[in-house]
C-alpha cells in the first residue's frame, strides 16, 4: 500500500473509532434522554468498548503522525533535530511539575466536596505516574 | 562557548537553510548556533568540523576570545 493509502485508512479508521468509543462512552446519558432502557450491565460494557476504542484512536493517530513524520524530510529532521529534543525534554519537566500541582489541587477540590471515590482514583494514577517516572530515570541512566 | 561557524559558512557562499541540511538539523538549530546561544553536541561539532575541514578547536573556542 502507498504511503498515501496508509494515511488515508489511519484517519478513517481513527475518525471512525472516535465516534465509536464517544458514542458508546455517552451511552448512559443517551439511554437517559431517549428512555432505551438499556441495563446497567450493558452500558458498563459499551463504556468499556468505548474505552478501548478511544485507546484505539489514539493508537491510529500515533501512527499516522509516525507516518507523516518519516516521509517528511523536514519534519524528520525537525524530529530529530538535538536542539528541539532538547526543548521537548525541558518542556516535558516543567509541564510534569504543572500537571502535578494541578492533580493535587484538583484532588483537594475533590475530597472537599465529598467525592473520595474520584480522589482516591487521582491519587493512584499520581502515584502510578511517580513510579513510571523513577522506573525511566534508571532505564535511561542504565543506557547512558 | 564562541565559535565561527557563521564566520566560516559564509566563506562557502551557503545560507543557513542549506547548511543545516547538509548538517541534517534544523535551521533554528544552526542559528542559536551562530548566535553562541547554544553549543552543539560532540557528534554535531564534529560533523561541523569536518564540513569545514577544520579542527573543533579551531571552530568552537572555549570562553574568552576569538
Amino acid at each position: 500500500m502507498s504511503v498515501k493509502g496508509k494515511k488515508r485508512v489511519f484517519v478513517i479508521l481513527a475518525i471512525m473509532l472516535y465516534c465509536i468509543g464517544l458514542l458508546l462512552l455517552l451511552s448512559r446519558q443517551i439511554n437517559r434522554i431517549a428512555e432505551l432502557e438499556i441495563s446497567n450491565t450493558a452500558i458498563t460494557w459499551m463504556g468499556i468498548v468505548g474505552i478501548i476504542c478511544t485507546l484505539l484512536t489514539m493508537v491510529c493517530v500515533i501512527r499516522l503522525l509516525t507516518i507523516m513524520v518519516q516521509t517528511n524530510v523536514e519534519l524528520n529532521i525537525s524530529e530529530q533535530d538535538e536542539r528541539n529534543m532538547m526543548i521537548r525534554g525541558k518542556a516535558a519537566e516543567y509541564t510534569l511539575t504543572i500537571l502535578s500541582i494541578l492533580m493535587l489541587m484538583l484532588e483537594g477540590v475533590l475530597i472537599v466536596m465529598g467525592q473520595s471515590v474520584a480522589a482516591f482514583l487521582i491519587a493512584i494514577t499520581f502515584m502510578l505516574g511517580i513510579i513510571a517516572q523513577m522506573f525511566l530515570i534508571r532505564h535511561f541512566d542504565k543506557m547512558n | 562557548m564562541k565559535n565561527k561557524v557563521e564566520e566560516l559558512r559564509k566563506e562557502k557562499n551557503l545560507s543557513q537553510e542549506e547548511f543545516s541540511n547538509y548538517m541534517k538539523v534544523s535551521r533554528q538549530t544552526i542559528i542559536s548556533i551562530e548566535k553562541e546561544r547554544y553549543n552543539p553536541s560532540l557528534d554535531l561539532a564534529f560533523r561541523i568540523a569536518d564540513f569545514f575541514q577544520r579542527r573543533i578547536e579551531d571552530i568552537f573556542i572555549r570562553g574568552g576570545e576569538r
